[in-house]
């Protein structure tokens, strides 16, 4: 009986959840007018709009861009959030609470209060109109994340690890990539992950900082999309278009998923 | 191989002075122990000799090397740590061949070294193993071996058997003393544990709040302790510290100008026909002898090891003897004016 209510709460909650996601497919795979009746199972499989949505616009040109700036944004926010966490995490100086507490508040304003001042630093350094500015807008508001997160973990290691491995003849250096590289993989894997999935999905920073299609990113590409006249809007590519980003990201979570369990609780239990 | 030698060694922790004035000799090869209350400065200090601290005053020599500001792993020393530290995602292989991988030895020595070592300490079916699949007892030996395998001048131990056993401590403790003898490296080794302490020691170092109370062979710091701490530090159970008017039965000529405290080992006691009277107030069994607790006739309490089967019971009026020869005394400073055994 308990494991029968267990079920059904289980169900109902992967129902919730899964139902946006599941009415994107079923309406991808209509044509025409079908669209706009409403359909719980899908009636027929027609993939035309798969088709439709690479031949109409750059399609695969906007998947190569996200591809681009979500990759781009996890190397540079690991890297740079790697040595930062090292320096929060170990190096002992004056002001160094304050300066977690700035970092971690900074990933709090909202994007809105920032997209001008953001626009002003991506215009200044040349980058407007690029990729490049994606990467840089989306590394600044992930980094503090990453940062805090690899922040913790590293406290949590015991020190004299990195004494045995000073002892040993290990430099900065070493210490990083030999030590708490391997060690921080599984927190680093999962703050990448979610670094990806920000930049994947971002809207407001790649409407705002690209001009033409060939540079858009896929959410922004999908949102733009027009159909044969103003006032109609191509539903089937947009459904198909949406199903297509998405399925990356499962599959990423799928591949990491036992390192993104155990990235985010293993902080909490010592090994 | 090489001694150590600290010169007026100071550490400070921002305003707070952690050690005040250390020197120091360690010969070559010696096997020297620090032992201490909690928060003395003996991990500090071993960690100077490491250079995972550095001195802020006085300089620290190995061999006939200065070594204060050298880096760590250019002074020739090893540690052992108390949680072992090794490299969880490591194999026991790797861990051991770390230090020599950095220093850019050969792929065949390394490999050479390693399993040489690794046969020494009985690890050598263990060589594939992560840290996590290893029991206490063969973490603590892959901890010595990583530190054996880079052949370091001076060893250093920090409390490396008190995540052991008491079984596994003692067979280990015996293992150290015995590769103390055949490498004849010197070591520095610190612990709480009294009995380490003396069996290891070739050299027994008594600290306190950051200085050096005294330095010498266990036998001569048991046998003629410099001070009141060192005399109260030393032993179990303590030694019994009494203001010197305090009648047990002494001679008024055994007792020296000035003397302030008298002490007594408990195993210098004996409970006898004659002597001073006094109450049983406690016996502890502990299996091969008894302490028995006594309270003197103003209350002042004092311990007895009583070897005799036969333990008196708590409630008891028993009478005790105790020989001049073996009591210590101590001036109002707290220094020793003579007395007790000589040392053999
Ligand atoms: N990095 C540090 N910063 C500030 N204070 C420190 C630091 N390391 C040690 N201390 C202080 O220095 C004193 C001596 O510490 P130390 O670790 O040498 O003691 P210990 O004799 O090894 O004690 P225990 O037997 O408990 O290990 C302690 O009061 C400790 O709080
Ligand atoms: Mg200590």
């Amino acid at each position: 009986m308990r494991r029968a209510g267990y079920w059904l709460l289980v169900s109902v909650i992967a129902a919730y959840l899964l139902f946006p996601f599941y009415y994107a497919v079923v309406t991808s795979l209509k044509g025409g007018s079908d669209i706009f009746r409403v359909d719980y199972w899908p009636a027929a499989f027609d993939f035309s709009n798969y088709g439709r949505v690479f031949t109409e616009q750059p399609f695969a040109r906007n998947i190569a861009n996200s591809l681009i700036v979500a990759g781009g944004s996890v190397l540079v926010a690991m890297a740079l959030g790697l040595a930062a966490a090292f320096a929060l995490g170990r190096v002992r100086f004056r002001g160094r609470a304050s300066l977690l507490l700035t970092i971690l508040a900074v990933s709090m304003f909202p994007q809105v209060a920032v997209l001008s001042g953001m626009f002003e630093l991506v215009r200044g350094l040349g980058l407007y109109g690029g990729l490049a500015g994606l990467v840089l807008s989306y590394t600044v508001f992930t980094l503090p994340f990453t940062v805090w997160v690899l922040t913790s973990f590293i406290r949590e290691l015991p020190v004299e690890i990195e004494e045995a491995a000073i002892m040993d003849g290990a430099r900065t250096w070493t210490l990083m990539t030999r030590i708490f590289l391997p060690l921080l993989w599984p927190a680093m894997a999962s703050t990448g992950l979610l670094t990806f999935i920000v930049a994947w999905n971002e809207f407001l920073f790649a409407l705002t900082f690209t001009l033409s299609n060939q540079q858009r990113t896929v959410p922004v590409a999908i949102a733009l999309m027009t159909g044969g006249s103003e006032f109609e809007l191509p539903w089937g590519n947009i459904m198909a278009g949406s199903v297509v980003v998405t399925l990356p990201l499962i599959l990423l979570v799928l591949v990491f998923q036992r390192r993104l369990v155990s990235g985010l609780t293993a902080g909490a239990i010592k090994g | 191989m090489a001694g150590v030698r600290f010169e007026g060694v100071h550490k400070r922790f921002g305003g707070v002075e952690v050690l005040r004035g250390i020197d120091l000799e360690i010969a070559d090869g010696e096997f020297v122990v620090f032992v201490g209350p909690s928060g003395c400065g003996k991990s500090t200090l071993l960690r100077l000799i490491a250079g995972l601290e550095t001195a802020s005053a006085g300089d620290i020599w190995i061999g006939d090397d200065r070594v204060t500001e050298t880096e760590p792993a250019r002074r020739g020393v090893a540690m052992v740590f108390q949680s072992y530290a090794l490299y969880p995602h490591m194999s026991v292989y790797r861990n051991i061949a770390f230090g020599l991988t950095l220093a850019r030895t050969g792929g065949e020595e390394i490999d050479a070294r390693v399993r040489r070592v690794a046969a020494m300490l009985e690890i050598d079916g263990l060589l594939d193993r992560r840290p996590r699949e290893l029991s206490g007892g063969q973490r603590q030996r892959v901890a010595i071996a990583r530190a054996i395998v880079r052949e370091p001048r001076v060893f250093l131990f920090d409390e490396p058997l008190s995540n052991l056993d008491a079984a596994l401590r003692v067979q280990t403790r015996i293992e150290i003393a015995r590769m103390h003898r055949r490498m004849g490296v010197t070591m520095v080794y610190v612990t709480h544990d009294q009995v380490e302490a003396m069996t290891l020691a070739d050299r027994l170092v008594v600290l306190h709040e950051g200085r050096v109370e005294q330095a010498g062979r266990p036998v001569d710091l048991y046998r003629r302790p410099d001070n009141l701490f060192v005399a109260g530090f030393l032993g179990s159970p303590r030694m019994n510290l009494l203001p010197a008017a305090t009648p047990i039965g002494l001679p008024d000529a055994a007792l020296p100008r000035g003397a302030h405290t008298v002490g007594v080992r408990p195993e210098d006691l004996q409970l006898a026909g004659e002597g001073t009277a006094a109450t049983v107030e406690l016996v502890e069994e502990l299996g091969e002898a008894r302490i028995v607790h006594l309270a003197l006739g103003d209350g002042t309490p004092l311990a007895v090891r009583h070897l005799p089967e036969s333990a008196p019971a708590v409630g008891d009026a028993v009478r005790f003897g105790v020989d001049p020869a073996s009591v210590h005394f101590f001036d109002r400073a707290g220094l020793r004016l003579g007395g007790g055994a000589a040392v053999r």
